[in-house]
């Protein structure tokens, strides 16, 4: 009756659904082949591409209405007063979901999350069961207090590795299992040394749904009777099951990946006392003592349809015991792209007690962590929501800090703060008296470049800036903050190192500098005179042609000298390599045993030998009276062999020098280190990255 | 196309660090599994610290050997390098082949330097333009079943209605 009376009505109805169904269908087509193009701009390897998003007429015309809607909603919720930098506590579900549609249309922006982990990719199958193998080998015996532990940015604040010692097992890695190699006892020496146990992860291949576990790193020292191992768990599907085509969103996978923290009793054959799942992609971990920390992060699929944010509220479960976020306890920081919670869970280990802080952003990729705080970086977009629909959006790219303090396993959420430019690495970062001091670079090449040094306050507001460090067009390469002062390695021909006196945290000055060729990516302080640089040499051009280690006189802050140094050039060795020029956990130094140990690879040619590969521990003694000795010694695990054998990492115990490979656990004397005593076999496959094509040639 | 088999954290940094795009049909795998060593095929072993090298690698089998047009303007004469080059136009009977700010005239017919283009990923929009997909910026549909092309270099053109489907197909992968 009311169609027949309102005929006209009805009519006009008609005819806007109509044209909102294909304005609509309009939308969704030109989304689609944008999408498209994007993906194949990507595949066809073109640099730099970045997804803009462009106004469309008939985006609008789809999105009005709701726009309408949504700018209701944020009236009468009092959401989004155009502050920046305020931080929001999250109340509801609607909340979130409010915040990311202002966010989206401020910006203008479609969220671009779906690109991130890559839609069509493939995940490995398993499933993710620990599973202890028992052993019999065991010696009652004690471990020795006198052992390599890892090599820490910070005292007193671990950092997990693939490999890691207690004084009496080395624990390491490979695959989806631990092996735990009894190393040495006070009693014994290491006339037990031998496979211990094995703790290993059961992966199921066949199935076509399924989790897989994949250790992280590890934790173990002589001050604690348990070891902790970090494993990232995934939702695996099987390729096998798909349609030719088919392919799974990553979001589908996504929601359930888990960080698992186990922990084993050392003392009673590495029996798992404790299980924790800490939901989340993993981003970082630290401990200090029995405090544990764990950051990961999350992405919310907003652009799924009927999206329940309940499914993805960050939550941990303490022995299958499972408490879930509330909606209370996230923050949100207005401005910056509300697309993935990043969860800080402190565990105290002895008492299996989490504590968690959740933020709603941009998810960050350098953990710096002092005794005090986490401090947490990434790049966001950060808008200043001014804009009307009709202008153009203001955001720009920033480095942001999240600053959490920790203590006795408790995580606060403190501040943020933001940057120009992008920071190289956790060194990048260091805590002193309060300040956060950190460096950045901004810009890619030429005249835009700036190497600037940052002093922050404890609630991450700029105190001073120390700018254009470097010569023009270089970018830092390496930085380390020790006590005072600062040291930064910037390069693009030479290698200007320079000494910033920060003792007055509002005026940073440029104290010394030292130019050399080449340069230093990693800096490590040996004590308060010393500076030990490792890198790259290079020709008087600027061209890399070799490895170095420099020892950097820095007892006269505003002289510099260049003490001491090794050089590998590639004239000498052919190719060569190692991890130790970008991960500083690869690096052993003891000056008290006076060595210095790190991987080291060589690839060479010659007419009468062919191709030749090596790969062992380099090792020198090292003391500060005459730096580096005139020789080394090599470690090699197997030589000439026609595997690949690739000895990543050394450790001592003792007087005993352990290093370890794909193949092998070998101990040798440190006196002695290129004798070889004994070696226990490594029971599963490496990890190392083999690339397969039809006739490519690799020269 | 390519296909990365590794654990899902390294999944993201490598895919990430070598450009990667992944496909069901794959010709390469990247993997840090050695079972999946297949027996017809060259294996190649490389350290994390050589993905930058891979990369460059990567790039020559996506891209290919660079193509070197030869063409003219009020300066003379120009070599350049396929890639950089826009759009490919007739106007009259001169093709032009058109840069970022400038065009230079090509002593080829349009369907030569289609040919010679063949495996560049340019694609025909209508009988009188070949466009480089590489420099597109944005695609919107017009009204009239067209799409209408907006370029990096903030030009417009348009997919004509004849080659709508052969466009549609050269965006996949």
């Amino acid at each position: 009756m009311f169609i027949l009376e309102n005929l006209f009505i009805t009519l006009l109805v008609l005819i806007g659904i109509g044209i909102t169904v294909v304005a609509a269908t309009r939308y969704l087509e030109e989304y689609g082949l944008n999408k498209q193009l994007r993906l194949k701009q990507r595949s066809m390897r073109i640099k730099g591409e970045v997804v803009t998003s462009k106004k469309s007429l008939l985006g609008a015309l789809v999105l009005a209405p709701t726009f309408i809607v949504v700018l209701g909603i944020f009236v009468a919720a009092n959401i989004g007063s155009g502050d920046i930098g305020q931080l929001i506590t999250v109340k509801s579900s609607d909340d979130i979901l409010q915040i990311f549609e202002k966010y989206q249309d401020q910006t203008n922006t479609y969220n671009s999350g779906w690109f991130r982990n890559g839609d069509f990719s493939e995940a490995l199958a398993g499933i993710g069961n620990p599973e202890a193998d028992f052993d019999d080998a065991v010696d009652d015996g004690t471990g020795s207090d006198d052992y390599s532990g890892p090599n820490n940015q910070v005292q007193g604040v671990d950092e997990m590795d693939n490999v890691v010692t207690d004084g009496k097992y080395i624990y390491t890695m490979h695959g989806a299992a631990i092996q735990i190699t009894l190393a040495y006892t006070v009693e014994n020496g290491i006339d037990n040394f031998g496979l211990a146990h094995e703790i290993t992860y059961v992966q199921d291949f066949d199935s076509c749904e399924s989790k897989a576990l994949y250790p992280q790193g590890m934790y173990a020292s002589s001050q604690d009777d348990y070891l902790v191992v970090i494993a990232s768990e995934y939702n695996n599907y099987n390729w096998d099951c798909l349609e030719d085509g088919e392919y799974i969103n990553w979001y589908d996978r996504n929601n359930s990946n888990s960080v698992k923290v186990f922990v084993y009793d050392k003392e009673n054959d590495f029996e798992l006392i404790e299980e924790y799942t800490l939901n989340g992609y993993f981003t970082g971990t630290r401990k200090i003592g029995d405090d544990l920390y764990v950051i990961t992060n999350k992405y919310i699929p907003f652009e799924q349809e009927d999206i329940n944010i309940d499914d993805y509220l960050p939550y941990y479960e303490v022995n299958n015991q499972k408490t879930i976020t509330s909606y209370d306890d996230i923050i949100y920081n207005e401005g910056t792209s509300p697309n993935t919670f990043t969860t800080f869970y402190g565990i105290d280990l002895s008492k299996a007690k989490v504590d968690m802080e959740v933020v709603l952003g941009d998810n960050g990729y350098n953990l710096y962590v002092s005794n005090e705080n986490m401090y947490l970086v990434g790049n966001v977009y950060y808008f200043f929501g001014t804009d009307t629909f009709f202008t153009d959006p203001v955001y720009e790219n920033r480095t942001a800090i999240m600053k959490v303090s920790i203590d006795n396993a408790e995580v606060e959420f403190k501040a943020v703060g933001y940057v120009e430019g992008h920071t190289l690495d956790q060194f990048s970062m260091d805590e002193h008296d309060g300040y956060l001091r950190i460096t950045t670079t901004t810009g890619w090449w030429g005249e835009d470049i700036n190497n600037r040094l940052w002093v922050l306050d404890e609630n991450l507001k700029q105190v001073s800036v120390l700018e254009h460090l470097g010569k023009p067009g270089e970018t830092i390469r390496s930085t380390r903050f020790s006590g005072d002062y600062g040291y930064v390695v910037t390069f693009e021909q030479t290698d200007p190192f320079y000494v910033i006196n920060l003792s007055d945290p509002t005026n940073p000055v440029k104290e010394g500098e030292l130019e050399i060729p080449g340069f230093s990516s990693y800096l490590q302080p040996l004590n308060n005179d010393f500076m030990l640089g490792i890198g790259f040499s290079a020709d008087g051009e600027g061209r890399i042609d070799g490895m170095k280690l420099d020892i950097y006189d820095i007892r006269d802050k505003s002289n510099p000298l260049l003490w001491d140094s090794a050089e590998f050039k590639y004239a000498d060795f052919g190719w060569v390599w190692s991890s130790v020029t970008y991960n500083h956990k690869d690096l052993l130094i003891d000056l008290n045993k006076g060595i210095i140990a790190f991987p080291f690879s060589s690839n060479d040619y010659s007419e009468e030998e062919g191709y030749t590969y090596k790969s062992g521990i380099m090792m020198y003694e090292i003391d500060l009276e005459d730096g580096f000795s005139d020789d080394y010694s090599f470690i090699q695990h197997e030589e000439n062999s026609d595997e690949y054998v690739y000895v990543y990492k050394a450790q001592f115990i003792d007087d005993y020098l352990y290093t370890i490979s794909n193949k092998y656990v070998g101990v040798s004397l440190i006196a002695d280190p290129e004798v070889i005593i004994k070696t226990q076999k490594v029971l599963r496959a490496d990890n190392y990255y083999y690339w397969y094509g039809e006739g490519i040639i690799w020269d | 196309m390519f296909k990365l088999k590794v654990n899902e954290e390294k999944h993201k940094r490598i895919s990430e660090r070598l450009g990667l795009i992944e496909h069901t049909k794959y010709d390469y795998i990247l993997t840090d599994d050695k079972n999946e060593v297949e027996e017809d095929k060259i294996n190649i072993v490389f350290n994390e610290a050589d993905i930058p090298k891979v990369n460059n690698l990567l790039d020559l089998i996506v891209k290919g050997e660079e193509v070197l047009l030869t063409g003219s303007n009020q300066y003379g004469q120009k070599t350049v390098e396929s890639r950089n080059f826009y759009y490919f136009i007739v106007e009259g009977e001169t093709v032009y082949g058109v840069l970022h700010n400038t065009k230079l005239i090509i002593r080829m017919k349009l369907y030569e330097v289609e040919e010679i283009l063949l495996n560049k990923d340019y694609i025909r929009i209508s009988k009188y333009c070949l466009v480089n997909i590489g420099k597109i910026d944005y695609i919107k549909p017009a009204l009239n079943s067209k799409l209408d092309l907006l370029m990096k270099n903030k030009e417009h053109l348009e997919v004509n209605r004849a080659y709508l489907k052969e466009f549609k197909a050269a965006l996949k992968l």
